[in-house]
């Protein structure tokens, strides 16, 4: 009988390890200024000149928190999938997205009139990715359990309200705030310092362990609520745990880079289709899978379009929706077969 | 605040139509509504700011001396029943894509609009003219004109023989424009031995990334932002840059520089201080 | 005593619909309970699970109080053949039973050998070894059922409770079913059987309870139970009961 063994998991892990360090070889070596692999092999080794600013304060950076931000994303997506039970869910339907990219976008908005610059906008993202959590629980959270239908329709609601104030700040915006906006709802990399980079390695280790802790019970809660229960897993503590964890990950991703789409539905789903759905396997794929991927579409958004950047959002969304559409189709499908 | 001044700089390389001048005497009781801070201010420099029924938002915020007319709405969505309120013998206009269809309603019922194209530095003076025409202060026109020529040919005399520095003039940060090819800024430079590095690319206005920049190695900064702070300690991020090095990242007042209007001859003024320091910039004045 | 319900007072919203039951299994019994649609058989399946908690009354499980069992504990001694065997991701008809062992595995790490060679029995018992590396979207409904028999048989529980075990299968895999219910509890364990098909419970249960209406009206050896009154006050049915060689009745419609 075929199941998951150690040494299964250590070559999917190994193999998805060496796909992210490829990107990351990748992300360095590209760019809108032309330099030569070798003139990226003596950057490496020196602290000044402009190669070595190219590389070690604008190439690394980005790969660094490009891979931090696609792997929340995609771990929040596998655990929102096992969470709602539903194989196409995507992170951002839980309306934590919505309360961060309100916090970036009023202070993207109002920030120029506190006086505050760019760098007081991930906090406050933050800080209402975490406002939006604690209301999401308390709305709904009823005796304890939070059912998926509950978390669904409030995280719509949330997200409505969320969309409204955007656009109502937007249409007040100016033309710099304006575009700034823009770039914020699409997904950008660019704007992100590394100095974000603790708080974001301390939240993804954090929802990270949660999953990978909670991998069994992603796994029985797919036979059901009640069916869980019955095999002895606390539905409604470690409901509760992962949705804190997730929520965690998905608002310090959308903290740094706004919201980038699709990474968290595509990649969950796409490697359940490959490594099959025992999250023990699909949790650590996951984050290395989505690393990987957000790297390579950061370094072709950085690089694309010669000395314009592109947002990694726009990549995201176009090689997401043409694959979503597929996947959607085949999900039908099935669906339809059974 | 500041950062509207940009709005109307940045919104010149979006396409525009030719604006056809008008050659009407101007009655000494003329109403204006102007809705473009440029104009404004031009009207504001030839003394004529008495004719001003109307302004919008962003004219309002750059001249406080003006806070009491009634406003029209942004430069983007002004507001036609608000124009119409006031009255106006003749609405001014940059024609933007925006307002070019705002120019078509008004014009629909029986308002006139004039267009002023504002990119490059000959359509300035010719805006500068254009509108000493229409409030008949032509003289005072004139002399500002005539300013404005001075100090760039003075420039161009007085840099001839300088070194030439490598420069980017950034408009906005996160993510980076800076000023190209093709603008009145672009011409100040040029006027004022600069090396624009942004005229590589084919347009007013360019995004650029980072990398470029570090690439091109730019050996003056001119950071028109308004982000609070040093902005040296911002490009400090990126030490290779020959700019921050050498300590030349310097901020300048966006109102005088990239405002297309009536002083820039200051702005010439101010990028020759920029580029070639204090004591060059005086002999320019001193002329 | 295997498992004692007393008293059980059940209420969902306004409408009661469990009032006052008492049932008990015995160990080494199975209990069929049968009853009409809406009597309150799967409720009080579910109270016997605590995924309910009754408005009034006590559940023991080997004369201690559910609430006194700690979780894991009564996941190992307890375990539940759902009717619903629906899941939203491909897992292989193997995997789900390994799922089985969730009581008995720690937090984290891949299953054990004892755990796969459990999932392994259970899957042969019910015929049905050869689904293990089957995605579960292949299965039909029938099928699932089975591999949700094979999952709650891995738990190695000591008291099935099953609910509409056999609803979607065909002859054969019924008397395999109900034939594994009895082996079970042969063991010493016990069953509680919630089923519609009459004469079937009948052929596999020691005991025949019947539910009108959240309250027992019968409850004995199903050849006592099963009478033609019995079925036409509960079910409002006509039937002539028939008895099939080993003394066992069988129930047949009249007028169909």
């Amino acid at each position: 009988m075929k199941h998951l063994t150690a040494r299964r998991f250590t070559s999917v892990i190994a193999g998805l390890l060496l796909l992210l360090l490829a990107a990351g070889l990748l992300g360095l070596v590209l760019g809108p200024s032309a330099l030569s692999l070798a003139d990226v092999m003596t950057a490496l080794s020196q602290d000044e000149g402009a190669a070595a600013d190219i590389v070690w304060r604008i190439r690394v950076p980005r790969i660094a928190l490009a891979a931090l931000v696609g792997a929340c994303l995609s771990v929040a997506g596998v655990v929102f999938q096992a969470l709602l039970r539903n194989p196409l869910a995507d992170p951002f339907i839980l309306g934590v997205s919505g309360g961060a990219a309100l916090g970036g976008i009023a202070m993207l908005s109002l920030g120029s009139l506190l006086g505050l610059g760019y760098a007081a906008v991930p906090p406050a993202a933050f800080a209402g990715a975490v406002v939006t959590t604690v209301l999401l629980y308390l709305v709904a959270g009823t005796r304890g359990r939070v059912s998926a239908a509950n978390l669904l329709l409030t995280g719509v609601v949330f997200n409505a309200f969320a969309s409204a104030a955007i656009v109502f700040l937007a249409s007040a915006a100016g033309l710099t705030e304006g575009a700034r906006i823009f770039l914020w709802l699409v997904g950008n990399l660019s704007a992100a310092r590394l100095d974000v980079a603790p708080w974001l390695v301390v939240f993804l280790l954090t929802g990270f362990s949660a999953a990978v802790a909670l991998s069994r019970s992603l796994n029985v809660l797919a036979l059901g609520d009640e069916a869980a229960e019955q095999l002895g897993i606390p539905v409604a503590a470690h409901q509760r745990i992962l949705l804190l964890a997730t929520s965690l990950m998905v608002g310090a991703a959308v903290s740094v880079a706004g919201l980038v789409g699709f990474v968290g539905l595509i990649i969950p789903h796409l490697l359940r289709l490959v490594l099959g759905p025992d999250h023990r396997l699909l949790v650590p794929a996951a984050a290395l899978a989505g690393a990987a991927f957000l790297v390579v579409c950061d370094t072709a958004a950085r690089t694309l379009l010669g000395g314009r950047e592109l947002p990694v959002g726009a990549i995201t969304a176009i090689v997401g929706g043409p694959l979503f559409l597929a996947l959607l189709r085949r999900h039908q499908l099935q669906v339809l077969a059974r | 605040m500041r950062g509207f001044a940009l709005l109307g700089a940045l919104c010149l390389w979006l396409a525009c139509e030719a604006g056809e001048p008008s050659r009407e005497e101007a009655p000494t009781s003329l109403r204006v509504v102007s809705i473009n801070p440029s104009l404004t201010a031009i009207l504001l420099a030839l003394g004529a700011g008495d004719v001003l029924v109307g302004i919008d938002e962003v004219s309002a915020a750059q001249q406080p001396e003006l806070a009491g007319l009634p406003r029209v709405g942004g430069l983007f969505n002004p507001s036609l029943e608000a124009v119409v309120a006031v009255a106006p013998d003749v609405v001014v206009v940059v024609p933007s894509v925006e307002q070019r269809d705002f120019r078509g309603r008004l014009e629909e019922i029986g308002v006139r609009v004039e267009s002023f194209e504002n990119i490059r530095l000959q359509q300035v003076l010719e805006n500068i003219a254009r509108l000493g025409e229409l409030v008949g202060r032509e003289a005072e026109a004139g002399q500002r004109i005539e300013a404005i020529r001075a100090a760039r040919a003075s420039a161009e005399r007085l840099t001839a023989g300088r070194s030439h520095p490598k420069t980017l003039v950034i408009l906005q940060r996160d993510p980076v424009f800076v000023v190209g090819s093709g603008g009145f800024i672009d011409e100040l430079l040029a006027a004022t031995g600069a090396r624009n590095l942004g005229a590589a690319f084919g347009e007013p206005y360019p995004q650029v990334a980072v990398e470029w920049l570090i690439a091109a190695g730019p050996e003056v900064l001119i950071d028109m932002t308004d982000e609070p702070g040093d902005p040296l300690v911002f490009w400090s991020r990126w030490p290779a840059i020959p700019a921050v090095a050498a300590r030349r990242v310097l901020h300048l007042d966006p109102e005088i520089v990239t405002l297309p209007g009536p002083y820039l001859d200051r702005a010439v003024e101010s990028l020759v201080e920029a580029l070639h320091g204090r004591s060059v910039a005086m002999r320019l004045s001193g002329r | 005593m295997s498992l004692s319900l007393r008293g059980i007072h059940v209420a969902l919203g306004e409408r009661p619909v469990l009032r006052g039951v008492d049932l008990e299994v015995a160990p080494s019994e199975v209990v069929a309970l049968v009853g009409p649609n809406g009597a309150g058989k799967t409720t009080l399946l579910r109270v016997a699970s605590r995924v309910l908690v009754p408005d009034a009354g006590e559940v023991l499980f080997e004369g201690r109080a559910l609430e006194r069992w700690g979780r894991r504990a009564l996941s190992r001694a307890v375990a539940v053949v759902p009717q619903d065997t629906g899941t939203p991701f491909p897992f292989r008809a193997g995997e789900l039973v390994v799922m089985g062992r969730a009581p008995h595995q720690p937090l984290l790490g891949f299953d054990r050998q004892e755990d796969v060679d459990h999932a392994g029995r259970a899957l042969e018992r019910l015929g049905i070894a050869d689904f293990a590396d089957r995605s579960v979207f292949e299965l039909s409904g029938g099928e699932r059922q089975l591999v949700a028999f094979a999952r709650a048989l891995a738990q190695d529980p000591k008291l099935l409770l099953l609910d509409e075990p056999t609803a979607f299968l065909d002859l054969r895999h019924r008397v395999r079913v109900l034939r594994v219910v009895r082996e079970f509890a042969e063991q010493g364990r016990s069953a509680l059987v919630v089923s519609h098909d009459l004469n079937l419970a009948a052929r596999a249960c020691d005991r025949l309870v019947v539910l009108q209406e959240g309250v027992i009206v019968a409850s004995g050896p199903p050849e006592e139970v099963m009478t033609a009154e019995l079925l036409s006050r509960v079910y409002g049915t006509e039937a002539d009961i028939l008895m099939a060689p080993d003394g066992r009745p069988v129930a047949v419609p009249k007028g169909v």
